[in-house]
């Protein structure tokens, strides 16, 4: 489930290559799952609570698992647990979402592809 | 061991059992301890939990590092009303490994702050300046100047400059302090500086080695056990050591402490810098893709407020606008135009760290936020938009949740007047400090005034536990010069230590007095008296020395030092076996009992300590063969006069006062019983509210109140009370102790007379003004009597259901008259007090003022 939210919080800029991207996604999962092992073991079973939970209330909204939503349905979900008006909720989505978008964009990959599309920008007629 | 100067691990078969000295965590705090101790020869163990990672291998704000070199992945929280992420370094030079290396001295106003409000002994500028000069020596602390500042230092510099604040280029422990903290092989942490020193030196470093517990042995620290990970086979040792240092940081020290059932004043102050950050967008191109860093930081709202630049990569950006991603992802577009700042304030709160038993690793800390906090922190974040845009900024987005991005100085400058809410801020700190705190105030500190832990003489703190305060700037300097100066202390006790005579061997074998409750003020007093006076070189009454039973987390340091002949047995009145050692040997001695629980956490303890205690203890001295027993009971059983002119004498009928009084009828019974049937010499003394030299801080407030004119004075104040001067009361003591007359009997020690309430608050104000020239405001509190009645129903209320509030208890004595005649004591022993309300007053003051208390 980790592996779906990740997914969804990794932005498509910048480009990659499709080979390139599955590394870096597969890269940035390992790395907020090992992110949400490394928490202190009494908030890591409360986490793996909520993670149930957030898999649990999707099949009671929409009578499916979050997995098997459809992307925009999942967005949706998403940005309802990151706007909850009571705190856990939030801070379960801000946790993943940090983590999942601090080693997106310091993964070596992107950082060149970034760097890249700024020289090309600085030279456009190359 | 390797040639890194690592010992081996358990794959390796190699298993240093036994050290003279470990130190436990390879930080700031700990490497410098392990070098030092290593260079005047001590044979020396560093513990290190974290890997060793060689620095060139590895930026150390990568992912990779944060997992590797961060605790628990860089995810500790920090609970609170609002949850702050919180990192420290878990590897071979703990955080100096991922810190920015920004270096500051102790700020002036901190050494006195500390001295009065810690009572912290020899901590002066002079002499930390001293320690600070070598420290960066060694770590090549400097500056870069504005010639070699990078993009983003400039930049700042530039809006600071506009708008005319106060700023300082903070020095670096940098090789070239221009580079970025994060460049290889740059930054002067601890793997590359003190470690190998101290490996050079001979210690002995173990990484992948977590101290999981002390290992406590009579009163003493004899070793650590330890769980070593090497891959991923794992043993446990334990290690057995003559000294410890804990050096885990502020977070872990206090933890191990806690863990090993050390709790003293252990974790229970913690101090942080909460921070707010910010991104800023600049029309310039930034160069912040080397994980550059601005070198200044705004001092024109300091010591409350320091604002100053973060660490830049294009994460770090993503991380802080992912409070508010689905508004602002588009501005990772400009990320090579954006810079990162923060805005940090000292945390006027006070934080925990606790342990939860069972839980590996259940570390909890937790820091409340308070109305000062969230204010500061707003503004420092609207002082910091101010600066941005002054630079040129044309959007800030804070790390603030449901906030748009900020686009003008005036709309940040609205924090001036209204608070972020705690809802929206996304906080982080990185310092934290002061769980162990030093210094001599026996309320707040859990170390002495240099880093000994109380009540042992061979474990000792040496790392950021022990600021006692915010220093209000980055801490490693900090840390680091009073890690330097306590080990200065440490090797100049030890010579001295060395060089005095051991101590008496007859005071280990047998006593000629035992005391319990000697670390009490009235125990210390008695105890310096068997020396005052006994003859030089006699071998009278304490020609066997005086033995004291110490609890655990009590300092005996007082104690040992009267005399030589002082010995300490670790103990507790409900432990039997802790009695029995504390006994044995000590035929035909007399046995002095001070030890009780006047003022309990639960109403329960009453009956655990006094009574129970009291059993264990008449075991025990009657078990090994003492002679007599003087015991200290109080006026408590007796309760309170029917009137205000009447006296109690010793013949008057037990009436307890409530949960405490009915103890020590308990007791009193017990001894009773003693004699009786088991033959003892015993002797019980009841003394009423005593007072002068040695009294605990919360005494002092009586003098303060009466000063501030807060005392309460309930009804007339002709209410009259017994009171004993300290002296007074040691002299009955000593009288109990010797005289033939005494045994099986029980006497009344006080003052010779009571006085009424009125004339104890006259009398003290009298002494503050006309004997030290301390105006007083001669206020009173007036309350109606039946304050004391309401306030007597509520304790008497509490108390059934086993709870206990010590002011409340207090109030509800103050309209009672308790008052006793000593005529017996007199007549029988030839008991003659010496010390009238007014001499011993000025006796106690004096003492208060010349120990650092504030009155
Ligand atoms: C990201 C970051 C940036 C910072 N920036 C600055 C800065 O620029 N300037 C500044 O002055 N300060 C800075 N600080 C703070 C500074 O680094 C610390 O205040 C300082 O290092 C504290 O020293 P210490 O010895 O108390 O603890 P640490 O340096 O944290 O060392 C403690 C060591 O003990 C080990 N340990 C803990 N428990 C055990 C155990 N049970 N068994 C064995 N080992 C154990 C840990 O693994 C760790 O290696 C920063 C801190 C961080 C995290």
């Amino acid at each position: 489930m980790v592996d779906e939210i990740v997914q969804l919080l990794t932005p498509d800029d910048p480009v990659l290559a499709p080979a390139e991207r599955t590394r870096v996604q597969s890269s940035v999962s390992g790395f907020v799952a090992s992110q949400v092992e490394g928490l202190p073991s009494f908030m890591a079973m409360p986490y793996r609570l909520a993670i149930s939970a957030f898999g649990l209330m999707s099949v009671l909204r929409y009578g499916r698992g979050f997995c098997s939503l459809e992307d925009s349905r999942k967005r949706a979900y998403l940005a309802l647990w990151s706007e909850f008006p009571i705190g856990p909720p939030r801070d379960f989505v801000k946790l993943i979402r940090g983590c999942a978008l601090l080693a997106f964009f310091d993964h070596p990959d992107v950082t060149r592809a970034m760097l890249s599309e700024l020289a090309a920008e600085a030279s456009p007629h190359v | 061991m390797s040639e890194s100067g690592e010992a081996a691990g358990p794959g390796a078969g190699g298993h240093p059992l036994k050290a003279q000295a470990i130190v436990v965590g390879s930080g700031a705090g700990g490497a410098l301890t392990a070098a030092h101790l290593a260079e005047r020869g001590y044979d020396v163990l560093l513990l290190e939990e974290g890997p060793r990672v060689d620095a060139t291998s590895i930026r150390s704000n990568s992912t990779e590092a944060i997992s590797r070199l961060y605790r628990n992945g860089g995810m500790t929280p920090i609970l609170g009303n609002l949850n702050m992420a919180y990192v420290e370094g878990r590897c071979v030079g703990g955080s100096t490994e991922v810190n920015s290396g920004f270096w500051h001295r102790l700020p002036a106003d901190s050494y006195y702050r500390w001295k009065a409000d810690y009572l912290l002994d020899e901590f002066e500028p002079d002499a930390m300046d001293g320690y600070f000069d070598g420290i960066e020596a060694e770590l090549s602390v400097s500056r870069s100047g504005t010639d070699k500042e990078g993009r983003g230092s400039a930049v700042f510099r530039r809006g600071i400059e506009k708008l005319a604040w106060k700023y300082e280029e903070v020095p670096r422990c940098m090789k070239d302090p221009s580079a970025s903290a994060f460049s290889p092989g740059q930054k002067q942490s601890m793997a590359q500086t003190y470690i190998p020193r101290a490996i050079r030196a001979g210690a002995r470093l173990i990484s992948g080695c977590k101290v999981r517990r002390l290992v406590v042995e009579g009163g003493r620290v004899v070793g650590v056990d330890a769980l070593l990970t090497d891959g991923a086979e794992t043993a446990e040792w334990r290690i057995r050591a003559e000294l410890v240092f804990l050096c885990c940081g502020a977070v872990q020290t206090p933890a191990l402490l806690r863990r090993s059932g050390i709790k003293k004043n252990v974790g229970d102050n913690l101090r942080i810098h909460p921070m707010i950050k910010a991104g800023a967008l600049f029309e310039d191109e930034m160069e912040t893709r080397d994980a550059a860093i601005p070198i200044y930081q705004v001092k024109e709202f300091w010591p409350t407020i320091t604002i100053g630049g973060s660490v830049f990569s294009p994460g770090f950006l993503a991380m802080l606008l992912s409070d508010n991603w689905t508004a602002h992802a588009g501005a990772m577009d400009s990320w090579h135009h954006m810079g990162l700042f923060h805005a940090a304030t000292r945390g006027l709160n006070r934080g925990s760290i606790r342990v939860l038993p069972g839980v590996q690793d259940g570390v909890v800390v937790r820091y409340r936020l308070n109305r000062a906090d969230q204010r500061n922190l707003s503004i420092g974040f609207a002082r910091l938009g101010e600066i941005l845009f002054a630079a040129g900024a044309k959007a800030v987005y804070g790390s603030l949740r449901s906030f748009p991005a900020f686009t003008s100085a005036d709309q940040c400058r609205s924090f001036l007047k209204a608070d972020i809410p705690l809802s929206s801020m996304s906080l982080s700190t990185v310092h934290v400090f002061s769980s162990c705190p030093m210094g001599e105030n026996p309320d707040l500190c859990a170390t002495d005034s240099f880093g000994r832990v109380i009540g042992f003489d061979n474990l000792y703190v040496n790392d950021a536990s022990l600021l006692p305060d915010s220093p209000g700037v980055n801490p490693q300097g900090t840390t680091m010069a009073i890690a330097r100066r306590n080990l200065d202390y440490f090797f100049e006790d030890s010579d001295r230590r060395r060089r005095s005579p051991q101590r008496s061997p007859r005071s280990e074998g047998r006593p000629s007095i035992l005391v319990t409750g000697a670390t009490g003020w009235l125990g210390t007093r008695l105890v310096e008296r068997f020396y005052d006076e006994e003859p030089k070189g006699g071998s009278g009454r304490i020609g066997g020395g005086v033995r004291c039973l110490v609890p655990h987390g009590m300092d005996p340091s007082k104690l040992t030092a009267v005399d030589e002949g002082v010995s300490l047995t670790p103990g507790d009145l409900r432990d039997l076996d802790s009695l029995r050692a504390f006994c044995k040997g000590a035929e035909d001695s007399t046995l002095v009992h001070l030890a009780g629980v006047i003022h309990p956490g639960r109403v329960a303890e009453f009956e655990e300590v006094n009574v129970e205690g009291t059993r264990n203890l008449l075991l025990a001295a009657r078990d090994a063969g003492v002679r007599r027993v003087v015991v200290m009971s109080s006026n408590s059983p007796i309760g309170c006069n029917p009137h205000r002119d009447h006296l109690f004498d010793e013949d008057s009928p037990y009436q307890p006062y409530m949960g405490y009084g009915r103890s020590k009828v308990a007791m009193e019974k017990l001894v009773i019983e003693c004699q009786a049937v088991d033959g003892l010499e015993t002797v019980i003394i009841r003394a009423p509210w005593f007072y002068g030299p040695h009294q605990p801080a919360r005494q002092t407030q009586f003098f303060q109140m009466i000063r501030a004119g807060r005392f309460p004075i309930l009804g007339d104040g002709r209410q009259r009370r017994s009171m004993a001067y300290v002296d007074n009361l040691c002299d009955g003591l000593l009288l109990a102790m010797t005289r033939a007359e005494a045994v099986g009997r029980t006497y009344w020690i006080a003052d010779e007379r009571p006085y009424s309430m009125n004339e104890i608050v006259d009398t003290v104000e009298d002494v503050l003004e006309s004997e030290f020239g301390i105006a007083c405001s001669h206020g009173r509190m007036r309350l109606p009597s039946a304050v004391g009645d309401l306030a007597q129903a509520v304790d008497w209320s509490l108390q059934k259901v086993g709870l206990y509030e010590q002011r409340i208890h207090v109030l509800g004595e103050m309209n009672k008259t308790i008052a006793c005649s000593v005529e017996r004591a007199k007549a029988e022993l030839g008991y003659a007090p010496r010390f009238e309300l007014r001499g011993g007053m000025i006796e106690s003051i004096r003492w208060c003022l010349e120990n650092g208390q504030h009155i």
